[in-house]
């Protein structure tokens, strides 16, 4: 036992675990590098998840990940060690306060802000959740991932280009909202994300994209056009009628079996499948098709329903992450600088880059 | 104008280096007094250039290469003044001049464009964050300076000349440690309110966290005795090296999302 002691209260086995993951941390950056179809999207989730998964499955390119989670390991119980053993050597000196005594206990500060960054560490890789690539249309809301209580609504999306095409400024109104009840509105930008009851929404980017089609309804007394969106269940009124967007597809085509499918991703031929509804009896089903308007309507006793165009609206695309490791990580660079800062300036005479005492120059 | 300045600095610093030597061989007071001049004259217009870029580009001077080579030599070149004014210390320039003027030379032929800040980085914990590790990094630069010093004096130096390089090793070391932690610190606050993340799995922040992990092994030397003096010196030089890797290395080998 006394020789494990020996073993981890050693400044000698500092300097080589810290060299050690230096050089483990350059192979890492290399492989990061050159590997980032397997070492790319670390970030997407939480650490741990990340790791005893897709790092298990892919040790050939992940196995300095492991190794450092080793030499860490061994580096924080070194670090321990150190502590103990220096803390219960200067309260064993009952001597009063002086400099290098005050220098010897910011030392030990620093390595117990080191140790409680590192504790930090370990929470966030392996509690909270990332969830990235959020769309949120205006108007639309998103419940927390593990606080359905509470969700977010982006009221409003305000983008300004320069007359060169430069983004000047993105900003997403939000409301935070619990329940029904809105409790705060935020702006979130760039580097201003909200923060609440630890977790936080990020602004990534924005778009517009379809949200819906319009319809032009019209027959003899009437015309009008409706709005329909695309995840809209219950649908929309017309003349005694309920009228549901049951499918959307934005590029139709249909194969031998006369499966309707969409050839692609892009808008070249939407096509909406409408559900028509009295009451709760189904009445009609047919497509509508944006690029032809006049011989692909339907009708509907004695209206005509026309696809006439998509409704488009901004979005933003947000990411909701939780970190409860997050502030015990920053409480412990806190405590980590300001005593290594103090340790700089506890002895006036050390604060000084070249002892002046014994100062060389060319002419001295 | 910018780059004729430019180009006005470089040549004074030539002459600053060119002097040093001289001196260093001759010990005349003359030459000694020239090099001065030529270094403060140097300085003055890296200042000028510095001030001139910011003021056309409306930021700090960090945006793209051309901008922080030239903020790195402008750092280094502080570290030399102060080293010049504060202590009378100029051992060290023979080193760390070269260094000033390679930059200066490479910031030359880079590309000066002036080109808009995308968002993200308009936020002082980015500015913070750059300016405070390119202070840490001259640091180090001086570091390996006095290390290297230290090597070359090992035969024949006396041995109050060698402690005081040892110390000098040190105090840099541990004065850039503390520079590079706070710019870590700060581009930790500023990735976690930028993307939710306080520490990013790229090549860049795995390169500046090998450098923290390196310095901090550095330091460690000064309480185990084997690893004063010599292997101390040696580990300061390669650490220049690192601080090379981790500054323009990563930019030009790697592929990475970090954005200098």
């Amino acid at each position: 036992m006394r020789n494990v002691w020996r073993f981890f209260n050693s400044a000698r086995l500092t300097v080589i675990l810290t060299m050690l993951i230096a050089v483990d941390v350059l192979i890492g950056s290399l492989l990061i590098s050159f590997f980032p179809e397997t070492l790319g999207d670390i970030d997407l989730e939480v650490f741990f998840y990340w790791l005893f998964g897709k790092g298990l499955d892919n040790l050939g390119l992940s196995w300095w990940i492991f190794l450092l989670l080793f030499l860490m390991g061994l580096l924080a119980l070194n670090t321990v060690a150190c502590t103990i053993e220096s803390s219960a050597a200067l309260f064993r000196t009952r001597q009063r306060t002086t400099a290098s005594r005050r220098r010897r206990l910011l030392s030990q500060a620093v390595h117990l802000g080191f140790v409680i960054g590192l504790v930090g560490h370990l929470i966030s890789s392996a509690s909270g959740f990332r969830a990235p690539d959020n769309r949120l249309f205006e108007g639309a809301s998103l419940p927390f991932p593990q606080d359905p209580e509470w969700s977010i609504r982006l009221n409003e999306m305000d983008v300004v280009f320069s007359d060169r095409g430069r983004m000047e400024k993105m900003d997403a109104y939000l409301s935070l909202i619990k329940g029904n009840e809105v409790i705060r509105d935020k702006v979130v930008r760039l580097n201003e994300p909200l923060l609440h009851r630890g977790n936080a929404v990020y602004l990534v980017h924005h778009g517009k994209a379809p949200r819906g089609v319009r319809l032009e309804a019209s027959g003899s007394d009437v015309s009008e056009t409706l709005v329909l969106e695309f995840r809209d269940e219950d649908g929309t009124n017309f003349q005694g009628y309920r009228i549901v967007p049951a499918r959307f597809v934005p590029d139709f085509a249909m194969d031998n079996a006369g499966k309707v499918y969409s050839a692609s991703d892009t808008f070249s031929n939407p096509a909406l499948k409408l559900e028509i509804y009295k009451g709760e009896t189904p009445v009609k089903t047919g497509w509508v098709f944006l690029n032809f308007p006049d011989w692909m309507s339907l009708s509907l006793d004695g209206y005509e329903l026309v696809f006439s165009g998509l409704d488009y609206a901004s979005y933003a695309v947000l990411t909701v992450n939780k970190d409860p490791g997050a502030v015990i990580v920053l409480s412990g660079a806190l405590i980590f600088m300001i005593a290594l800062i103090g340790m700089l300036f506890s002895k006036g005479e050390a604060a000084e880059l070249v002892n002046s005492g014994k100062a060389v120059s060319s002419k001295a | 104008m910018i780059g004729l300045l430019l180009w006005l600095s470089i040549v004074f610093y030539g002459a600053s280096l060119a002097g040093s030597i001289v001196d260093a061989a001759s010990r005349s007071q003359r030459v000694w007094t020239v090099s001065v001049y030529a270094l403060v004259t140097a300085f003055s217009l890296l200042t000028t250039v510095l001030i001139l870029r910011m003021m056309e580009t409306g930021h700090a001077p960090m945006a793209k290469r051309y901008e922080t080579l030239l903020f790195f030599a402008w750092s280094v070149a502080l570290l030399n003044a102060i080293l010049l004014f504060r202590y009378r210390f100029r051992t060290t320039e023979l080193l760390t001049t070269p260094v000033i003027v390679l930059a200066l030379l490479l910031a030359a032929f880079s590309d000066p464009g002036v080109y808009p800040l995308p968002l993200i980085l308009e936020t002082w914990w980015f500015e913070v964050h750059v300016i405070t590790s390119f202070f840490a990094y001259a640091l180090f630069t001086f570091a390996a300076a006095a290390g290297a010093v230290y090597l070359f004096k090992e035969k024949n130096g006396d041995a109050a000349e060698l402690k005081l390089f040892q110390e000098i090793t040190y105090r840099s070391t541990l004065w850039g440690f503390t520079f590079f932690s706070v710019s870590m610190l700060l581009g930790a606050i500023w990735a976690y309110l930028a993307w939710g993340l306080y520490w990013l799995w790229e090549p860049k922040s795995a390169v500046s966290l090998l450098l923290w992990f390196y310095f901090a092994g550095v330091l460690h030397t000064r309480i185990v005795k084997e690893w004063r003096g010599r292997r101390a010196s040696v580990m300061a030089v390669g650490g220049f090296g690192l601080v090379l890797f981790a500054y323009l290395g990563v930019g030009i080998f790697l592929t990475n999302s970090h954005q200098l």
